[in-house]
């Protein structure tokens, strides 16, 4: 009997181990749905094939009729998905790029805390590895995609993705439109030597080099090929979904007041609200990311400029300054009296807000600082080599300025400027790789410049080393228009014909690329809000919302 | 029969656990593949969007500002004639020049276009399709849909207002 409860014993404790121990396996299978162990606490569900197979990256989406906010998160390598408690309400449940896989779409859709949904089993639309070139499919390639997939030599790729990768319109404007050469050489022409992205004025052709001449035909004899009258679209091959730390962020879109307009920069105040401008139109706005409630004001135009604005920033004590570009007019905007202050300044695009409150930046051949009151400048430092540079910023002590030299500037090789603001020292660094179309950046906490360039280059350049290094992110054709250093080191820059946001570390060279919900990422300016933990990255798209990256870890 | 007993005991303690471990394993199960119903839509079509939410897709068929109709016209119009056609590039350069194109304001208000054709909207569509000296043609292009809407919106929208861009009609503000 002694014997045969010691058997009992063992028996039962071999079965409650067996069972803890498939139940462990569950509660672990289980906390992977909740971000990979970061709980967000809303609502949660799971995403598999029609086979039943769980599918890794795709995007969820939760629409809300409320306020339209658009909240995105991603399966994981279990196919599950969880979102951040949302507000309770009526939300559209749908996958926003399904990529091979057929659209989902589930209306009223009741969300109130950590509601389970539906599974969801998606139907691939083919079982080919190649997509019929549908136009739902078309719609969902990011710009990067569309090059990967036409026909023709990496040559007449690259100059098409230098020349047009300025992120002015996505690259669906010209691949779905279909033109004889005669025409494609009036376009190429007009988006070519007209300046600014307003393509106004004409610019003098005789600085035109046999370079700029030769490859303007490569260009026009590849469009009028790949896109000319009988021009037909291959099978389309997709960039594979994002997987591990790229899956572990909340990307939040939201509405502005008005369609067809383009946003420029983004910046916080003080109070957590985002501010905009808009690049066509004469508006500033403000966002209340909290509830999605925006208030925008007209801003005051000068007579016979184009009306738009550029940079916007906000200083410690919310007083917003921005640039209304075309007019080339600095403005200072109260929003407690709602006053604006315009001074003229002559000079187009971004600015530099120091932290002590100077404004800065290149124009002419020297480095200004601008007077707060009259917009002109209160002194002034040559540059030698450079004629300007087209982003302009301050590091985070005050005593450093940058500027990113690009294709605008019309002399020389591009490259950068790094200033000594308290001894006057001015360094002005050539491209180690040649023209790259430098444009804007930041400093990092430890003095380093960062510049994203629209040929696809993340430039450094450490000023103590004298080192200037170069940085490509992994998706093939991804340009950048700006790179921002957050509080840890880390860069966040948009990757604009790849639909994604770049974070690179510079400590390990890894890059994490974050997915958009759309196919754009048409970023002028990533803002970094420091403040959170991890820190949040924010950006405007071009095509008219504002969009805010929260990564989980 | 002591055995006997014990053997069961053992055979049901087995079963237990294994039931708990079948259970455990179903609850992962759940998440990752289950086949409980799906009430949402998953079907497109070749013609319109399959997702009426997706923005790149409005970009893509040119119906952000309206789904057909002058409303659609205007957003044609801004995306492919704007930035010829606008007050600013006329400004900005000498207006005598033949590539400097002309104001479409009140186009259907005149007697004639620049060919000598009478104003309407077959000889206008013929003139976007064709092109000119320094226009392109966009026959191959925009579909006769896409030139209906557009010549709605000439014939009395036109045209674009810089300083009053359209109502988004996603927008909501709480």
């Amino acid at each position: 009997m002694r014997r045969g409860s010691s058997r009992t014993v063992w028996s039962v404790m071999l079965a409650v181990l067996i069972g803890l121990i498939g139940l462990m396996g569950s509660l672990d299978a289980m906390a992977q749905t909740r971000s990979n162990g970061v709980p967000l606490g809303g609502a949660r569900g799971v995403v598999r094939s029609a086979k039943g197979f769980p599918i890794e990256g795709m995007m969820i989406q939760l629409i809300s009729q409320k306020n339209a906010i658009r909240t995105t998160v991603f399966t994981n390598e279990l196919g599950q998905y969880e979102f951040p408690k949302l507000e309770t309400g009526v939300y559209t449940l749908r996958t926003p790029r399904p990529q091979e896989f057929q659209r989902y779409v589930k209306e009223q859709v009741q969300i109130n805390g950590a509601a389970k949904l539906d599974d969801i089993a998606l139907d691939r639309i083919t079982e080919e590895e190649f997509l019929p070139p549908t136009p739902d499919v078309l719609s969902q390639l990011t710009d990067a995609e569309w090059l990967y997939n036409l026909p023709g030599t990496a040559m007449e790729k690259k100059i098409f993705n230098n020349a047009c990768g300025g992120s002015c319109h996505s690259y669906q404007m010209p691949f779905r439109s279909k033109f004889d050469e005669r025409s494609w050489r009036l376009i190429l022409h007009k988006m070519r030597y007209y300046g600014g992205r307003l393509l106004l004025r004409q610019e003098d052709m005789a600085e035109q080099t046999p370079q700029d001449k030769e490859y303007d035909e490569i260009l026009v004899k590849w469009l009028s090929r790949v896109r000319g009258p009988d021009a037909t679209y291959p099978p389309m091959k997709m960039f594979p979904r994002p997987q591990g730390p790229a899956t572990r962020v909340v990307i939040t879109e939201y509405e502005i007041p008005s369609v067809g307009v383009h946003v420029h920069d983004v910046a916080g105040d003080p109070d957590g609200n985002i501010w905009y401008t808009i690049n066509r139109s004469p508006v500033i706005g403000r966002l209340d990311p909290k509830t999605g409630a925006v208030k925008e004001w007209k801003t005051p135009g000068t007579d016979g400029r184009h009306p738009g604005g550029h940079w916007i920033q906000s200083t410690k004590d919310g007083m917003i300054w921005y640039s209304e570009t075309w007019s080339q007019s600095l403005i200072r905007f109260d929003p407690k009296t709602e006053q604006f202050h315009k001074m003229r300044t002559g000079v187009q695009g971004n600015m530099a807000l120091s932290p002590d409150g100077s404004i800065w930046r290149t124009a002419q051949g020297k480095i200004h600082e601008y007077n707060r009151e009259t917009g002109q400048p209160l002194r002034s430092y040559e540059l030698k080599k450079f004629r300007n540079t087209y982003g302009n910023f301050i590091s985070w002590d005050g005593n450093f300025f940058g500027g990113g030299v690009g294709g605008a500037a019309p002399v020389g090789a591009d490259g950068l400027v790094w200033m000594d603001i308290r001894t006057g020292e001015v360094r002005e660094i050539d491209s180690p790789s040649g023209p790259q179309d430098y444009s804007r950046g930041s400093f990092d906490p430890a003095g380093n410049i960062w510049v994203g360039g629209k040929h696809g280059v993340l430039a450094k350049y450490d000023p103590k080393t004298n080192v200037y290094s170069e940085y490509i992110p992994p998706t093939p054709y991804a340009t950048m228009y700006n790179a921002e250093a957050d509080k840890n080191g880390e860069i966040w820059a948009g990757l604009v014909r790849a639909g994604k946001m770049g974070r690179f570390n510079p400590k390990t060279h890894q890059w994490i690329e974050y997915w958009m919900a759309e196919p754009f990422s048409h970023n002028w300016d990533s803002w970094v809000d420091n403040t959170t933990n991890p820190v949040t990255a924010w950006y405007g798209d071009q095509y008219g919302y504002i969009v805010r990256v929260q990564p989980l870890e | 029969m002591r055995f006997a007993i014990e053997g069961k005991f053992m055979v049901a303690a087995l079963v237990l656990g294994l039931g708990m471990l079948l259970w455990a394993g179903n609850q992962a199960m759940a998440q990752t593949s289950s086949q409980s119903g799906q009430s949402g839509s998953s079907a497109s079509s070749p013609n319109t969007p399959a997702d009426p939410y997706q923005r790149s897709g409005d970009v893509f068929y040119m119906r952000r500002m309206g789904e057909s109709g002058w409303q659609r016209g205007r957003e044609i119009w801004y995306m492919k004639c704007w930035i010829c056609h606008n007050d600013f590039t006329r400004e900005a350069n000498d207006p005598n020049k033949s590539t400097v194109a002309p104001t479409l304001k009140e186009l259907y208000k005149r007697p004639m276009l620049m060919s000598g054709q009478p104003v309407n909207d077959d000889t206008v569509k013929s003139k976007i399709r064709e092109g000119g000296p320094g226009m392109p043609g966009y026959k191959y292009g925009l579909t006769d849909k896409d030139l209906t809407d557009l010549v709605e919106y000439l014939r009395e929208h036109c045209c674009w207002d810089e300083q009053s861009p359209p109502p988004n009609p996603r927008f909501r503000n709480p």
